[in-house]
Formats: structure tokens, sequence, C-alpha cells
């Protein structure tokens, strides 16, 4: 029993080998991987700061080598604190690297302990400029994007690390990733890449965006715009898109719930106007759709992952029919239009 | 021995159906069989239901009892350290880890027998109400695109699945004392219903082949809680608690085995350890 | 003759010593007893004043002395009740002796250790009859027994065992007092000093009996089974045995609403997880697992300790240090300088230690969190148990981090498990469990269901309506 005591106290005496010191942790809050012409890796981490008067403010550190991990080590060279990815927020990855290294990024991700699970990614070609926009407004890079992708106003696609492995890992998925750009001083996130076979091949624009997010159920925001002698705008609060394969063709059902939120002149009562009105948008988004997915299977890439239906390996020549349904719902404050008789 | 009470005994059945899940157990079930893990694990409960009836006639043999005791004992110190090496503590050697947890077994064969009995009384309230907490921060969080079939049907590969799983979960009861009295099939049931909600959640939060490439997917489904927007990142609280299934399985095997050859047993497992983590280390980095 | 020389020799050189002679037909009769323990007006009423009646004088003398209580006693036995404040008469060889003990003690006075809002406010005294009286007055039933006995050589106190015969156990009865027979020593002064020779103190630090100085929490351990006892000039009673629950509920708690106190004891129970938890929690998480902490919290920790030399443990271990002093001093120091000492304290543990770099803010905050949870406990012996228990956890949980901290509850529940207090279980109803006893305790039901007493404790279950 004594026995027992002594070696338990040597024991507890032999030294902390993981004890950090909480003053002693550099918190990054974000990572940017770029792949140069010289095969080499170059890297910029942002490293949030605390000052006493509870502002914040971060501060960038550069460096490059052949891996990741001599990259890192370079760039912390001159730096005297401990790195700590834990609450990393996004991940920069450029579109050359993101040809080229994307396995070896994403592996480098996944096999630490320490590194966080709930980070954006998203393609960036001029990250160091892109980031010091925003130091300038003094903010921390990393939480404004991360605000900025949980915002369902934009039509944005909000990736995350455990989404990005669950469609590069599956063979009926090709990945999609938003790209953040720099446009007249400020950041902007309206395009997107579609990859395949692990290359980029397509950019999207801001109308394919929203209706990509439409037909795989994100959450966000969508309004259509029908210009008829008046402008009316017809918007979206909840959809559900459901797809099924019968007789060799592919049905897309998408269901738009939402309600008219500007008029122009308009006389409500009239029913069968509003129905024309109907009409002519779920025509509208049709058009818009089956356009999206001719593209699509023009550039033989699936980000949707159409393919789990057909049980092809390609999108090649496949059938395809949309049938939208809009469900109008009646939320606003007045019965007639301003302006309408 | 003498005064197991009726709870007592049903809590550690209750434990002892899930510490060998950890670490190969899950990663190995997910590979094999990844969409069709439901059937699979419900034959696999059929069947630990009969293999309990039969190793009720089989705890009668003391020498059986001793030799499943040494291999428990064995490989769940290895799969322990290994786990909280990674997990827990990266930069400590193994040694050190491993030491501590044996003081801790021999710390309590020298207590009375029924002492982890009424330990695993206490076990099963905190495992229970951790499990509620977890469940419950998770559930909004599945999705149900997750669930499709995505792997291929085999019947070989799910009956061979279903036989690992109940191997798994009630090799432990061949060490209990009086196994063929205080059985009590409820326990099990619930303790395998346990881990099938596990496996559910596993599947619909991470997805099939995410899940296939994690180690530790028990662990790593624990990094996506998020309570109130506050509490993030608490998945070394909630894994305490296979840290309490392990040590109940190793209390109960040790009480099979007579002070001495414990003593020595540990001994050797200790030298053995840190002479193998440094001679053979490619081999163990190729399993663990 | 013979038995007056031997008294005068024995008690030589004591000045309060009477001896009064009285003449009585052909002999004297002596009166003999000691003036600092017995009462001067009671030898007067009940023995000089009916001798010395003419109408007594040839009387015999048992018939004419007053008094409740007369004993024909040996000579062995004459020191014993002299001192006990009994006046001995010596007629010819035969030797009486009647009780004429002065009050000595204070008044049945406030509880002050224990206090209670709504409770009785009477507490035991210094005087074992008294403390047996204000029992008997709260069980009247003739089952209740007890046992008296005469501890210690030179002090030769008066110990009594109070049982409910139908309903404790007969071999807890038989054991407690085959260990009571078993003690030789000079003097017993205190149930604290008992305490210590009926416990196996070696094995653990928590406390196995309780100590206590209300009646009504006396009647309802008799009531459950329990063992009861009493030594005299002692106002603390020993309650045998005691489990963890027992001193974590008070029994005021009977007094007030099931929903209000249920409220009150979940509070407590936390309150003892909380003061042996919180500093090793507080160094496990932000040494070892700084993320599981919100962002902006750890950004102020880590503003904080910027400017501290020291590593989390040693200023902890620091904190406690102080801790300990001032409660020790609160206790030592008499009552009229105490406010002095309060603002000492105060000083050094606000501003002052924070200013000069010597602790950061947020441990002052964990350590007072533990104090204050730790003042909920009014028995002494548990303080000094949580403390111990809360420098383990603090080891373990610095030097392996959360890891060390699970082991260190293996390790403490492995110890609380295997204690037996008279072959009783610890963690009595928690494991094993017991649900009779777990609703007079740990939570509390309406009045009407408590029906039956717990099997563990007694074998007589059901209470009587």
């Amino acid at each position: 029993m004594k026995k027992i005591i002594i070696l338990t106290i040597i024991l507890l005496l032999t030294g902390c080998y993981n004890y950090k010191e909480v003053s002693d942790l550099a918190f990054i809050s974000s990572f940017s991987i770029d792949y140069t012409n010289n095969n080499e890796f170059n890297i910029i981490l942002e490293i949030k700061e605390n000052n006493k008067d509870n502002l914040f403010s971060s501060y960038l550190l550069e460096g490059y080598g052949k891996t990741i991990e001599a990259a890192i080590q370079n760039a912390s060279l001159s730096f005297n604190k401990n790195l700590y990815f834990i609450n990393l927020d996004i991940l920069l990855i450029s579109s050359n690297a993101a040809n080229l290294k994307l396995n070896n990024i994403l592996d480098y991700v996944t096999r630490d302990n320490n590194f966080a699970l709930d980070f954006n990614i998203a393609i960036c070609d001029d990250s160091k400029g892109a980031i010091e926009n925003i130091l300038k407004k003094e903010e921390i890079f990393g939480r404004y994007i991360n605000t900025l992708f949980k915002n369902t106003d934009n039509n944005v696609i909000n990736i995350k690390l455990n989404d990005l492995l669950n469609s590069y890992l599956n063979h009926y998925y090709d990945i999609i990733l938003p790209i953040i750009n720099l446009k007249d001083n400020t950041i902007i996130i309206d395009e997107a890449v579609i990859f395949k076979n692990n290359e980029i091949i397509e950019h999207l624009n801001e109308k394919e965006i929203s209706i990509y997010n439409i037909l795989s159920n994100n959450l966000m925001d969508y309004y259509i715009h029908l210009e008829l002698d008046n402008n009316i705008v017809f918007k979206t609060t909840h959809y559900n898109t459901k797809t099924n394969f019968k007789n060799n063709t592919l049905y897309i059902i998408p269901t738009l719930t939402g309600s008219y939120i500007e008029f122009e002149n308009l006389n409500l009562n009239n029913s069968k106007e509003l129905k024309r009105i109907t009409e002519k948008i779920n025509a509208k988004f049709n058009n818009e759709v089956e356009a999206f997915i001719d593209n699509l299977i023009k550039i033989e890439s699936d980000p949707l992952g159409l393919k789990r239906y057909i049980k092809q390996k390609s999108l090649h020549k496949i059938k395809y029919r949309i049938s939208t349904n809009i469900v109008l719902e009646n939320k606003s404050l007045i019965f007639k239009s301003i302006g309408g008789k | 021995m003498k005064k197991i009470n009726n709870y007592e005994y049903n809590s550690t059945l209750f434990l002892l159906a899930r510490p060998l899940f950890l670490g190969f157990g899950i990663y190995q079930i997910i590979n094999q069989i990844g969409s069709f893990f439901w059937i699979s694990i419900i034959l696999g409960i059929f069947l630990g239901l009969i293999i309990n009836e039969c190793s009720k006639f089989l705890s009668r043999f003391k020498a059986l009892k001793i030799v499943i005791s040494i291999i428990l004992l064995v490989y769940v110190f290895y799969t322990l350290t290994s786990a909280i090496s990674t997990l827990y503590l990266n930069k400590t050697p193994k040694f050190i880890i491993l030491a501590a947890l044996l003081l801790v077994v021999i710390y309590s064969r020298n207590k009375n027998k029924d002492t982890i009995f009424k330990i695993a009384n206490i076990f099963f309230i905190i495992n229970i109400t951790l499990f509620f907490i977890m469940t419950f921060s998770l559930l909004s969080q599945i999705n149900y695109q997750n669930f499709e079939l995505i792997t291929k049907f085999s019947v070989l590969k799910i009956i061979n699945s279903s036989v690992y799983f109940a191997l798994l979960s009630t090799l432990p009861y061949l060490t209990l004392p009086n196994f063929k009295e205080n059985y009590n099939y409820k326990a099990y049931l619930f303790s395998s219903i346990y881990t099938l909600i596990l496996f559910t959640l596993i599947v619909g939060i991470l997805g099939i082949p995410v899940a296939s490439i994690y180690k530790y997917p028990e662990y790593i489904i624990f990094k996506k809680i998020s309570i109130l927007n506050i509490f993030e990142n608490v998945q070394n609280f909630l894994f305490i608690s296979w840290i309490f299934e392990c040590f109940i399985l190793l209390g109960i095997t040790s009480n099979n085995l007579s002070k001495k050859t414990l003593l020595i047993l540990l001994f050797t497992i200790f030298i053995l350890y840190t002479i193998f983590i440094t001679k053979f280390n490619i081999l163990f980095v190729g399993i663990y | 003759m013979k038995n007056l020389k031997f008294i005068q020799n024995l008690f030589n050189d004591t000045p309060d010593l009477v001896i009064r002679t009285l003449k009585r037909k052909y002999q004297s009769i002596y009166v003999v007893y000691l003036e600092s323990v017995a009462s001067g007006d009671r030898v007067n009423s009940y023995i000089i004043s009916p001798l010395t009646l003419p109408s007594n004088y040839k009387e015999k003398i048992e018939k004419s002395l007053a008094g409740p209580n007369l004993k024909i006693i040996t000579i062995k036995e004459i020191e014993l009740y002299l001192c006990s404040g009994f006046a001995i008469i010596l007629d010819g060889k035969k030797l009486y002796a009647i009780e004429t003990k002065a009050d000595l003690d204070r008044g049945i006075d406030d509880a002050k250790v224990e206090p209670a809002i709504y409770g009785p406010k009477d507490s035991f005294v210094e005087n074992i009859q008294k403390n047996i009286g204000l029992i008997k007055k709260r069980i009247k039933s003739g089952h209740l027994k007890t046992e008296n006995k005469l501890l210690g050589r030179y002090s030769k106190t008066v110990v009594s065992v109070l049982y409910i015969d139908n309903i404790t156990k007969k071999e807890l009865i038989s054991e407690i007092l085959t260990k009571l027979n078993n003690i030789d020593i000079d003097s017993i002064n205190t149930s604290g000093e008992l305490k210590q020779f009926l416990s196996n103190e070696n094995k653990n630090v928590f406390p196995a009996m309780k100590l206590s100085e209300r009646p009504d929490t006396i009647v309802k351990s008799l009531l459950e089974g329990k063992v009861i006892i009493l030594v005299d000039n002692s106002p603390f009673a020993i309650v045998l045995p005691s489990v963890l629950a027992d001193f974590i509920n008070p029994t005021v708690d009977d007094y007030s609403n099931s929903l209000n106190t249920n409220y009150l004891k979940v509070l407590r129970m936390c309150c003892f997880i909380l003061t042996i938890i919180t500093p090793a929690f507080y160094i496990a998480t932000t040494t070892y697992n700084p993320e599981a902490i919100p962002g902006l919290l750890l950004m102020n920790i880590s503003t904080q300790r910027f400017g501290v030399p020291f590593p989390s443990i040693v200023e902890a271990l620091i904190m406690l240090f102080v801790c300990e002093l001032l409660r020790e001093s609160d206790v030592r120091f008499p009552n009229n300088y105490g406010s002095a000492v309060s603002i000492l304290g105060a000083l050094i543990l606000g501003e002052s230690a924070v200013a000069s770099g010597i602790v950061s803010p947020i441990m002052i905050i964990v350590i007072a969190l533990t104090f204050i949870t730790s003042l909920i406990f009014n028995e002494v012996e548990i303080n000094g148990a949580v403390r111990s228990w809360r420098y383990i956890f603090l080891f373990f949980a610095a030097t392996l981090g959360l890891y060390g901290f699970s082991l260190a509850i293996i390790i403490m529940l492995l110890n609380l498990c295997s204690y037996k207090v008279f072959k009783l279980n610890y963690m009595f109803p928690i494991s094993p469990f017991d649900f009779s006893y777990l609703k007079e305790t740990l939570i509390k039901i309406k009045r009407k269901k408590l029906n039956t007493r717990s099997k563990y404790l007694t074998d007589n279950i059901r209470k009587q309506s």
C-alpha cells in the first residue's frame, strides 16, 4: 500500500509534457495555402492578437517551403509563441494548389487532432490582398468571413471541412467551392468553381449558385425578378427539391414556398392576373434550371450528386424533366398594392 | 462477492458490452458494410443473446476465465493507452500513461472484490447523463442524405460483421463471477441499443466515406457538439465515459487473478511495452 | 472509625473535604462530602435536618433520611461516589451514599454549531442525565434502552449507549459494547476522543461517526435504527453508523415543503462535488485543453495571466494556503479582536495580490468558489477530508490533464466505495442502492409516503401507523 503511494508520487513528479500556458499560445484565425511555380508551398497565417482594451487586431506571418509543414516552420521561425490551430475560422486555397495538391492539403488538415473541424474552405488567388483589405478596417479576417458565410441573405456556398470531405471521398459527387474575389477594394463572394476529377473546370455565376443551392436544399433566401409591364419580385423563404428516376428519365421537382414582396401598380383582386404572373414565374424558373443542368451535362461534372439516382458513371445523355411548384403564402401587411386599382 | 446487489450487477452488464469497441471495433464494421449497419447490428444483437446463453454454460471452466481475462487485460491496456496518447496527451511518452493506469488497477485489486460493482453503479449514472447530453445536442446535426445506400450489398460481409459485433460485445461477460445466476438479458439489450444509436449518429453526421477514414469516429462526432454557441470543443469531457468503461473491464478481469500473478503480469506488460515500442516501431504504426 | 481514617488518608490534602459529626444513641455518625461538587443546601435538607430532629432520634437511619437516591456502598466505591457529588454517611460499618450534586453546568441553551430556523432550539449540555432527559422527553416508549459504562481510570466518565431494542440490530449493539469494554486509558474527556477509539482511522480520511448537539437529530437517527453514545461532560452525542449522505443533509430539511428542500438538496450535492473538483478542473482545462473555453474568455484569461510569473498550479497552492490560514485564524482568534483580522484578509485576497502580480484575478474567483461551497458543511472532519482530496485531484490534473482528472475520480470512488462503517457501506443510499433511505436523505417525498425503514439498517421495516 505504501509502495503504491510512493510510486504514484514519483510518477506525478515526472514532468508535464503537454502543459501549455495560455499566454504562450497564438490563436490562428485564417490559413492560406498557395502552390507556386517553383514547386513550393507559400503559406500565410493570420494570428489574433489580444490587447488589453478588448480590441481585436491581427497580424500576418508568411513562409514558404517544399512541404506544408516546412512552410509553417519557416513562417514561425522568428515568432515566439506556439501556433494553435484549433480555433481556425477559414482555410484559403489558391487555384493552383487546388488543382495540383488538394490531396496533400486535405490529408494534412484531417490527420492532426489539434485542428478544428468546423472551418470554412474557399478558393482565393490573392489571399494576402484580401486579408490586408479587411485588416485595414480593424477587423479579423477569419471572423469577418465566417459571419459573411453564415448570412443567409447572400447566396453563397457554405462548405465546411466535413462536407468537403464527404463530397471528395464519395464517387458520386464532384466538389464545388466558393471563390473570394477582391474587386474595387472590396471582398465579394459571388462566384464558385466546380471540379471534375479534382481539377477546376468551370466558374459559376451568382444566378447559377442560387439554383445550385435550391437543388441541393441549402437554406438560403432566393428571389426571382419578373419584368413584364411592371416589376414583380417573388421571394422564397422555404424550398424543397425531390429527385426521382423513373422510366429512364430523371424527374426534378423543386417546390418553392414564398410570397410576392415587390409590386408596381398592380391590382391584386384580379385572380386571373395573379395566376398568369405565377405561371410566368414558373416558366422562367424552369428555363433557368434547364439551362443550368444542360451546362452541367455539357461539362460532365456533377456537384449535385445526380449520379446516385441514375447509377451510371457519368451524366452523359440522360433525359430529365423539371416541374416546379410555386406555393404562395401571404405574409404582407397591406391588402392592396399601392398604385393598383 | 458475497452481497452483490441486483442493480450493481446489471450496471456492470450494461457497461461491459462496450469497451472493446474502442478504436478498432467501429472502424472495422463501418469499413466492411457501411450503409447496411442496421441489419448487421440487429443480427449481431440476436447472435449476442444466443452467445450469452452459451457462456452461462461455459462460465464453469475457471481456466477459460483466466485465459480470457489475461487476453482482454493486455488488449484493453494497449488500446486505451493508444487512444489517450492520440487524443489527450500528444507529447507524453506512452509508458507514463500506461504506468498511471497500472497503478490504479493495482490499487483497485487491493480492495474487496465487490467494490468494482459498486463503482459500476455510479458510473452507470454518469454515463447515462453524458449519453443524453450527447444525443440531444447532436440530433439536430444529422443529415438525412447520409443514410442513402452507397455500399454494395453482400451477405457474406453482413454476416461477418454481425459475428464480429456479437463477439466484441459478449466476450467480457465470460470473466464475470456468478454469471449464471445473475445474468439479465435486458441489460445487454439496452447496452446494444446504445451502441446502435451511437452508430446511427456516426453515420448520420459524418457520412460513410468520412467515417471510414477516421480512427476514432466516436470522438470525432463529439467535436461537432455546440451548445448555445458557447460550449464548443467539449469532446474531451464526454470521452471520459469510455475511460470509465475500460476501467471497469480492467477491474473485473484483474479480480480473477491473484495479487501475485497480477503484479507479475503488469510488470511484464510494462517492460515489454517499453522495449517493443522502441524496437518494433514500424509494426505497430501499421495497426495503430 | 476505620472507614473514616481511610477517607482522611485518601483525601489528605483536600481542603474542601467536609466531615460533620452527629451524635445518635450511643455512636456518632459521620457525614462526609466534598464541598466543591456537592451542594451544601441539599446535604442540609436531605441528611442533617432529618437526622437532627428529636423525633428521629431512635429511628433507623434509612427510614429517617430524605433524598431520592440512596445507595448502600462498599469501601472501594467511596472515591467514585465522593467525587461524583454524593454525601457519604458512615454508620459504624455501614456506608450509605445519598445524591446531593451541585449544579455545575449551564442551562439548556441555543444550538451554536447546528442552527435551525424552524426547528427546536434546545441543545445538549454537559450533564448526561439532562441529555438523556431531553431524549426521553421525545421518545416516550419503554423500548428505548440505555447501557451505562464507566471509562477511564482517573476520570471514570459515565458513557451511555442508547438504542431502541426492537428496531436496532443486535449485532451492532454487541459489537459496540465489546469495543467499549476493550478501552483502557487514563481519561476520556469528550465524545471526540471516544470517537477515535471506535473507528478505524487509518483507513480513510472521511469520518465514520457524526457528532450532533441537537436532540431532534438524535431522535430521528434512533428511529432509523442507529445507536447513540452519550459521554458525560460533553455536549455532543455520537451517532453510529453514519454514512456520507448524513453529513451532507441536515435534519432540518424535514420541517419544510418537499419541493423547496429537494432543490436545496441538489444544491448541496453540487456543492460537495464542486468543492473537490473546481481547482483541478480549472487547471486541467486551461493548461491542457484550452479549446473548451469560449474564445473571448480565453483571450481574457491570457491577458490576465500575462504578468504572473508562476505557473497555474503554484498560484493555486499559494491561494489555498492563504485561505486555510484565514479560516484557521478565524476559529482561534477571540471575537473581540475579530474585525481587524477580516479586513486584513480581504486586503490580502483583494486588489493587492492581483495588483502586485502574484496571482491572477480568475484564480481568486476559482478559489473563492471552492471555499464558499465548502462552508455548507459544518462538520470539521468533512472539511478536512475534502481538503486532502482536493490536493490529490489538483496534483493529478496538473500533471496529466483531463486523463489524470478522470483517474483521480476513479481513485476517490474506489476509496469511498470500499469503506465500511460497522458493516455498512459508506456510499450507502447510492450503492448499494436503497430506495427507502434515499427517500429520507437524498430526495424528499411527501410525508405520507414514508412508510418503511431501510432494510440495511434494521430488520423491523414497517413503520407502524
